[in-house]
């Protein structure tokens, strides 16, 4: 029995000898991909298929904004819309990129509008030989539109000077604060970030177990880092350079250790069910982007309203004026193979810059009239402490323009590579040079030349 | 004609007058015919699609045949050798783990109260029904001492958040619990069902001779089950190597703490949809494919898995 | 000859001490399989804060569970009831393909003799043990070179190969069912078919059940190929929608929180119990033919 199964197995074994050395050999006749791409990562000009003006049109769209499409399409009832859910590419999913990419490689399907989470996609839908948006700038969306914009809103979306997409809404760091627990434990709001710490030693003596911010968060480069201008996340076209030991980075390294040594800071994630049991009510501070006012102190901690008040964004002893994070934000893309052009961009525009839809939307619109409206119809809803309207718009204009948009998630890495480390215990100071190394990498292996 | 008692490797005690030439020959006509319309699908969805596989792992994007290049230069990946290095500690609980307890439950399950068994087989079944973003929201709370009815027992290990339990030191136990949650049920069902085609003259006759339950188990039916098992073996193996799922639900369930490139499979992915690099996707399948084709080839070899009649 | 065993002995192992030895065992794994089980069943009847903040095993409310199903029911139009439905069809359509190619094919593997029947089985093998994510790309230009991308086929017919299922049936007819009783039958003048339907396949039904129920599953719980293939949710199954649902749902993607959706993780623990019950029903319904396999009968005279 058992020769025949030899036999059966060492027959084709020649043949395999035979195949390896045909492959082996023949490798002089290419090389592999170079890791890195062309120096230049701008898409290639564009030329419009051809158009026609009563092609239906078909829009992505994740079920947040789906009601406010259906209300586009009633009231535009002569547009032919053909509506498709999904997940909106939400942390992680990947969905949009796999689906385009099998689309680029099958010449066809690509849908004419689409609304991603995730203003990261607009990096590989503008990479040369990816691409496949259309640049809005060219006669499809008025300039006047274009820069009515809160400042690097559209940085995402920019490239080459091109914008390829429009920012729907945009996640604004800024100081969240329990104002009656403050009052109750009488102290001020702090302005600086030396304040801010100073007060986290005082809380942790004072108060032990109350927070006034967490470390754990995917996002938290988003919510320091960026906010100390650290170099982390500098990208400029196809080129990346990070420099995690620069003194942005480590002071606000050693402002985060200090907080999580004497336990002010928290290395749990504010969504993590164990803070939700641990600080539901012992939350004195967090800073975090504009949504997380109803997102996480409403919906997740479900604190009482008229506790809850914003703070304009910290500055460092002796600064003038703040620079702050910005934590996520969904961006409308426009494809460049779409029939009906003027269709899709009227769509695209219409629910990133009219105060028809985005008085319904639960985020800060990126658009600046549109901002302006929300935060009046806001202040009807009486569950902050204190009207946000001017913190709001002081943080928007404070977005500090020299945090990149890359084809890799900066949150990714942080979660991967430095949560774990942290809940372990490490300093965050002793790990900038195991955060510099996981961006390094990640930046090659997407292709980026890193310096 | 009285048929013969059938016996474990034994050949029929009457001798077979070889078929006429004609009848040999219509019984291969006959055995291609069996297999066609498998064939058929096997070509179309299996073999073409591999072969072109194969043919994207020896290419560049370009199509330019680059022989082994893209083997060598996805080897100094920084995600290679820590993806192969996670799964190959993964692959030692989770294949020592299925096997003794898929094959000692179902010999447990067969041996007393079949009633009773019946009810068992079917709850062990049951997180088997739990794929992929079904099972994610339950491992979401079962791994958090803050809200797992499990706590107690998280907590003996010294875990107080999410955050500790799937810290990177943990993971090949954590992923090895998942998956045989969700891989042993069915391993069980077809365990069952084999047991179940062990004439009981053999079992009994084992008895009489004086053997013990685990002896019965040991020398009658597990050698037995030997197809079974070998079977059992090859699928764990790849299913092992392959593992994808369960990094990547801990993954979404944590919102990001487990690298979304700690399996190989997942690397394969990132390859594919992340940067649109279907050829070291391949490349990443192939080495996987290459190892579970070994393990496969040392178990047909060891078990006969090929052989009929046995 | 041979004293008649009782009945008994066959079932109980020696002494009380192997019996508590059984029943710690048993019972262990019994909770550890059981547990999680116990607790989505009772997620729907409790509020997502009741989740977070009571007792994991505690039942909740019928007015939450109603609130609950009220909410499923009604999201997006009631399309679970769409994937729910469009699952079934996926499922059903590729399991009758796999039986009518997959039984035969691994009866022909095992119990005829043609030229290549090792190369077939070698072929399986390693198209089995092939990742997938090396195979999407091919399988989808495939199906979009034929102009079959989105339609149920482009499903249907990938879903129909099912190499597993021919190595059980394999591997079930080359060491349960005796050659000598096929060679009687052959010797008696029957046609290879004749001998395959009148004789083996009667002995099948164990397999024949086995496969039908690992086939359901498995095209049931496959989640990659369907997302590739379909364009939208409306014709997406319930794995692919249950996938939609998790980025709904706050607590795995937070910038779902601000919106009413009115999903969360109670219902999506009531949508995943819904995704399962069928595979529970077709499991239970199967049992039945999966353990009766009794083929010591058919050699006794």
């Amino acid at each position: 029995m058992r020769t025949t199964s030899t036999r059966g197995f060492s027959r084709p074994g020649a043949k395999w000898v035979l195949a390896t050395a045909m492959v082996v050999g023949l490798s002089a006749c290419g090389s592999p991909d170079s890791l890195t791409q062309s120096a230049t990562s701008a898409p290639s000009s564009f030329q419009a298929v051809s158009q026609s003006s009563d092609s239906p049109i078909t829009v992505w769209v994740d079920s947040t904004r789906l009601p406010g499409v259906q209300a586009y399409q009633k009231s535009h009832p002569n547009v032919k819309l053909n509506i498709v859910t999904y997940n909106g590419d939400a942390e992680g999913s990947n969905y949009l990129q796999t689906k385009i990419e099998l689309y680029n490689r099958a010449g066809s399907g690509w849908p004419d509008v689409v609304f991603s989470e995730e203003y990261n996609d607009a990096s590989w839908s503008t990479a040369s030989g990816t691409d496949w948006v259309a640049p809005l700038n060219e006669g499809l969306v008025p300039q006047s539109v274009l820069s009515g914009f809160a400042p690097n809103a559209l940085a995402p979306c920019t490239v080459d000077g091109n914008v390829y997409c429009l920012r729907n809404d945009i996640g604004q760091n800024v100081l969240w604060y329990n104002a009656a627990l403050m009052k109750s434990f009488g102290y001020q709001v702090p302005t600086t970030w030396e304040q801010y710490e100073a007060l986290g030693a005082e809380v942790a003596k004072q108060h032990p177990g109350y927070i006034t911010g967490s470390v754990g968060d995917a996002w938290t480069p988003e919510v320091y880092f960026w906010a100390s201008q650290c170099g982390a996340n500098q990208v400029n076209g196809n080129t990346v350079t990070v420099n995690t030991s620069s003194a942005n980075c480590t002071k606000m390294a050693s402002l985060l250790d200090a907080g999580v040594a004497n336990k002010s800071l928290t290395t749990q994630s504010a969504f993590a069910d164990s803070f939700v049991k641990q600080y539901a009510s012992k939350t004195l501070m967090l800073i975090g982007p504009s949504w997380y006012g109803q997102y996480v102190f409403n919906s997740a901690l479900h604190v009482p309203a008229g506790q809850v008040a914003a703070a304009a964004p910290l500055t460092w002893a002796g600064q003038t004026t703040a620079t702050t994070g910005d934590v996520g934000g969904g961006i409308w893309m426009v494809s460049k193979y779409s029939k009906n052009l003027a269709a899709a961009t009227a769509l695209a525009q219409y629910m990133a810059t009219s105060n028809a839809y985005q008085l319904t939307a639960p985020t800060y619109p990126a658009y600046q009239p549109a901002a302006r409206a929300w935060l009046a119809a806001q202040a009807t809803q009486h569950y902050f402490a204190s009207d946000v309207t001017s913190v709001f718009t002081q943080a928007a204009n404070e977005i500090w323009g020299g945090w990149g948009s890359a084809r890799y998630s900066q949150e990714n890495i942080w979660a991967a590579s430095m949560v774990p480390q942290i809940t372990s215990g490490q300093t965050i100071t002793s790990l900038l040079g195991t955060w510099q190394t996981a961006i390094e990498n990640q930046a090659r292996s997407f292709g980026y030349q890193v310096n | 004609m009285a048929l013969s008692q059938q016996t474990s490797g034994g050949a029929p005690v009457i001798a077979e007058r070889p078929p006429a030439p004609r009848r040999r020959r219509g019984r291969r006509r006959a055995g291609y015919g069996f297999v066609a319309g498998y064939f058929v699908l096997l070509l179309l969805f299996g073999v073409v699609p591999t072969v072109y596989a194969v043919w994207l792992a020896l290419t560049n994007s370009n199509g330019q045949l680059v022989g082994i290049g893209n083997f060598t230069q996805v080897l100094g990946d920084y995600r290679f050798w820590p993806a192969f290095e996670n799964v190959a500690i993964y692959l030692v609980i989770w294949m020592v783990v299925l096997v003794v307890a898929v094959v000692g439950l179902a010999l447990m399950l067969h041996g007393r109260l079949r009633k009773a068994s019946a009810v068992a087989r079917f709850v062990f079944y049951l997180p088997g029904a739990l794929a992929g973003a079904a099972s994610a929201l339950v491992w979401m709370f079962m791994l958090d001492p803050s809200v797992s009815p499990l706590s107690w027992l998280l907590r003996q290990f010294g875990f107080s958040t999410f955050s500790d339990v799937i810290l990177p030191q943990h993971l090949p136990i954590v992923f090895a619990v998942m998956a045989f949650w969700t891989g042993a049920g069915g391993w069980i069902v077809v365990m069952y069902g084999a047991l179940n085609n062990i004439p009981d003259e053999l079992i009994e006759a084992a008895r009489l001779d004086g053997a013990s339950v685990l002896k019965t188990a040991w020398y009658v039916q597990i050698p037995m089950l030997r197809k079974w098992i070998a079977y059992m073996l090859i699928l764990a193996f790849a299913t092992g190597a392959q593992l994808f799922v369960e990094p990547q639900l801990v993954g979404e369930a944590s919102l990001g703490e487990v690298s979304d490139s700690w399996s190989p499979n997942q690397l394969a992915y990132q390859y594919a949809f992340h940067s649109n690099n279907f050829n070291d996707a391949s490349v990443v399948s192939i080495y996987l494919l290459i190892l579970c084709l070994a393990c496969a080839a040392l178990v047909v070899f060891r078990s006969g898995l090929f052989e009929v009649g046995q | 000859m041979s004293t008649p065993a009782p009945a008994a002995r066959r079932q109980l192992p020696s002494g009380g001490f192997g019996r508590i030895i059984w029943l710690i065992v048993i019972a262990t794994f019994f909770v550890f399989f059981a547990l999680p089980i116990l607790w989505l069943l009772l997620a729907p009847t409790k509020t997502d804060s009741q989740l977070v903040s009571g007792s994991p095993l505690s039942f909740g409310s019928l007015h939450d569970l109603r609130l609950a199903w009220d909410h499923v029911t009604s999201f997006e139009g009631g399309i679970v009831f769409t994937w729910l439905r469009n699952s079934a069809f996926y499922s059903f359509g590729a399991l009758a393909i796999t039986l009518v190619t997959a039984i035969p094919a691994g009866y022909g593997l095992a119990l005829t003799e043609f030229i290549g029947r090792k190369t077939l089985l070698t072929i399986t093998l390693i198209v089995m043990l092939m990742p997938s994510a090396a195979l999407v790309l091919p399988l989808f230009l495939e199906m979009n070179a034929v102009h079959e991308l989105g339609s149920v086929w482009s499903v249907i017919l990938p879903f129909s190969l099912f190499p597993f299922g021919v190595y059980l049936v394999y591997i079930y007819f080359a060491s349960s069912v005796p050659k000598d009783m096929l060679a009687a039958a052959r010797l008696d003048g029957c046609s290879e078919f004749r001998v395959f339907w009148h004789i083996a396949l009667p002995l099948a039904k164990p397999v024949v059940a086995l496969v039908a129920f690992f086939s359901f599953v498995g095209n049931w719980n496959n989640f990659f190929l369907p997302l590739v293939m379909l364009p939208n949710d409306q014709s997406a199954p319930i794995q692919v929608g249950l996938n939609n649902l998790l980025a709904s749902t706050p607590a795995f993607n937070p910038a779902a929180g601000g919106a009413d959706l009115n999903f969360d993780r109670p219902e999506l623990a009531l949508t995943t119990l819904l995704a399962i019950a069928p595979i529970l029903l077709v499991f239970l319904f199967s049992q039945r033919a999966l353990v009766s396999g009794m083929l010591a009968g058919a050699t006794k005279e």
